[in-house]
């Protein structure tokens, strides 16, 4: 009991645990600017700031993320217009294939018909040619059996009548002859 | 085996009281000198924070801090009340910090009756210049409710509200640290090292912070009874 | 005097009594969120917050009991 008088006597000399007094109400102001001060500057200058970065930076990603949006969208009616241009270009090609395919052919046949008609042309002129050609022969012929005539004619009047000279007079004209015939 | 509230420095005399530097008040001194500097390095801070923070940065944790501490005000004051989530930031910090002080030998300033009645005064000027504010005529009426006879019930029930918020967090404290202050006193030198570690664990870090919470939480709740529409 | 400080002593000892009733309220309420837990695994987190304020509102009772019993021990306002 004694001890416990003296935990009660030191308290009350050292210092308190609970106390309801003046000295209280003094301390209860203290405490009260204190937790003020401190909870107005945590709320100020701690929770504030971050809160407004924390809020800046939702708002910069929501940001983001509609242009994200946008640029998708963007880029997927782009990709329509392409792919209906594809078409497009894909019938056209086909078109001017055809239109080519026929032009060409109408040509073929345009220059196969003139080519036929020049080859044609060509051989007329070639089977005047070789006409013309046969008869300058004839003539040529003919004129060199004249001249061939006179030949012997002339011989038969210059040489003797001797059998033998006739003879080779003979085979020899003729053998100039036969050159004669064989070069024309 | 002396848990008394000690003072140090005596300040001036009313009546025959001398009121003096408590241990406590010390206390919360340093408290607030280190907050200060936390908050100062953490104002200059903010002007580098990356968009994404690593994990495990000073960044990271006080965007979990203030997030959660926004979720808490929305969920439990309403989107109209929910600015005062900066305010209780500050008080769950104060308190946090004041119920881990202990684990540096200070005397927390939670096992204080004035620094918990203080804390709960705030509470209660809010929870009725609130209501006033936000619910004029509504908020009278409430005091006559369910009939005039209830007028003095209803008054003491409010009155009571700050003594339970201030009760609440100073018993739960002081207990824990008197147990602390007993078993240091009870277990032989060697013996100190390690032991008193579990209940350290239990009595500051976990009822601490569970205090912290609920004293916010509680005081939310008040606020929002009184001060919403939603529901009287 | 020191009767009156043996019963403050006694009266102490019997006002944190009141723990008792704190206890057995927040077994049962932790026995009602553990069923429901059970039940209902996914609300887990709302259950606990719930569980965490009522717990601590039904500590009340015991705190005021603790407080009484320091007062009688350390400020007693009988013996002034």
């Amino acid at each position: 009991m004694g001890s416990f008088l003296f935990i009660l006597e030191a308290a009350e000399l050292n210092g308190r645990i609970l106390g309801f007094d003046i000295e209280f109400l003094m301390e209860l102001g203290i405490q009260w600017l204190n937790t003020l001060i401190l909870t107005l500057f945590l709320a100020k200058f701690l929770y504030k700031p971050i809160k407004t970065f924390m809020v800046k930076r939702a708002e910069r990603i929501s940001k983001q993320l509609n242009a994200a949006g946008d640029a998708e969208r963007n880029a997927l009616s782009m990709k329509a217009d392409y792919d209906v241009k594809l078409r497009d270009i894909e019938q056209e090609r086909v078109s001017v294939l055809h239109a080519a395919n026929l032009q060409a052919k109408e040509k073929m046949e345009q220059i196969i018909t003139e080519a036929r008609r020049e080859a044609d042309k060509i051989r007329a002129r070639m089977r005047k040619d070789i006409e013309m050609e046969q008869e300058r022969a004839k003539a040529d012929m003919k004129r060199e059996l004249i001249d061939l005539s006179f030949l012997l004619a002339g011989r038969f009047t210059t040489a003797s009548l001797d059998r033998q000279a006739q003879d080779t007079l003979i085979a020899e004209t003729i053998s100039e002859l036969g050159d004669i015939k064989w070069l024309t | 085996m002396d848990f008394t509230n000690h003072r140090i420095w005596p300040l001036f005399t009313i009546k025959g009281h001398t009121v003096y530097i408590t241990e406590s008040i010390f206390a919360t001194w340093i408290i607030m000198a280190v907050l200060f500097i936390f908050t100062i390095a953490a104002r200059y801070k903010i002007n580098s924070f990356k968009e994404r923070p690593a994990a495990g940065s000073i960044q990271n944790l006080l965007e979990l801090a203030v997030e959660s501490m926004h979720n808490m005000a929305e969920s439990n004051l309403g989107k109209r009340l929910s600015w005062l989530g900066g305010y209780f930031f500050g008080v769950f910090a104060f308190i946090l910090a004041c119920n881990y002080s202990s684990l540096f030998k200070l005397r927390p300033p939670t096992t204080d009756f004035a620094t918990t009645l203080a804390l709960a005064l705030n509470t209660f000027f809010l929870i009725h210049v609130l209501g006033l504010v936000y619910r004029k005529g509504e908020y009278l009426k409430d005091y006559f409710k369910p009939i005039f006879v209830f007028l003095p019930t209803n008054i003491i029930g409010e009155l009571s509200r700050p003594v339970s918020l201030s009760f609440r967090l100073f018993g739960n404290i002081l207990g824990g640290f008197i147990m602390l202050e007993l078993l240091y006193a009870s277990l032989p030198a060697v013996f100190r090292i390690a032991i008193p570690d579990i209940f350290h664990f239990y009595e500051d870090i976990f009822i601490g912070a569970l205090q912290a919470f609920i004293f916010c939480v509680l005081s939310m709740t008040f606020i929002k009874e009184k001060a919403s529409e939603e529901e009287a | 005097m020191d009767s009156v400080l043996a019963m403050s002593a006694l009266a102490a000892g019997i006002a944190v009594l009141t723990a008792a009733g704190a206890g057995i309220g927040q077994g049962f309420a932790t026995g009602k969120a553990v069923e429901a837990i059970a039940r209902q695994p996914e609300a887990r987190g709302s259950i606990m917050s719930t569980l965490l304020i009522g717990a601590a509102v039904a500590e009340t009772t015991a705190i005021y009991g603790f407080v009484i019993a320091l007062l009688l021990l350390f400020v007693n306002p009988l013996i002034k």
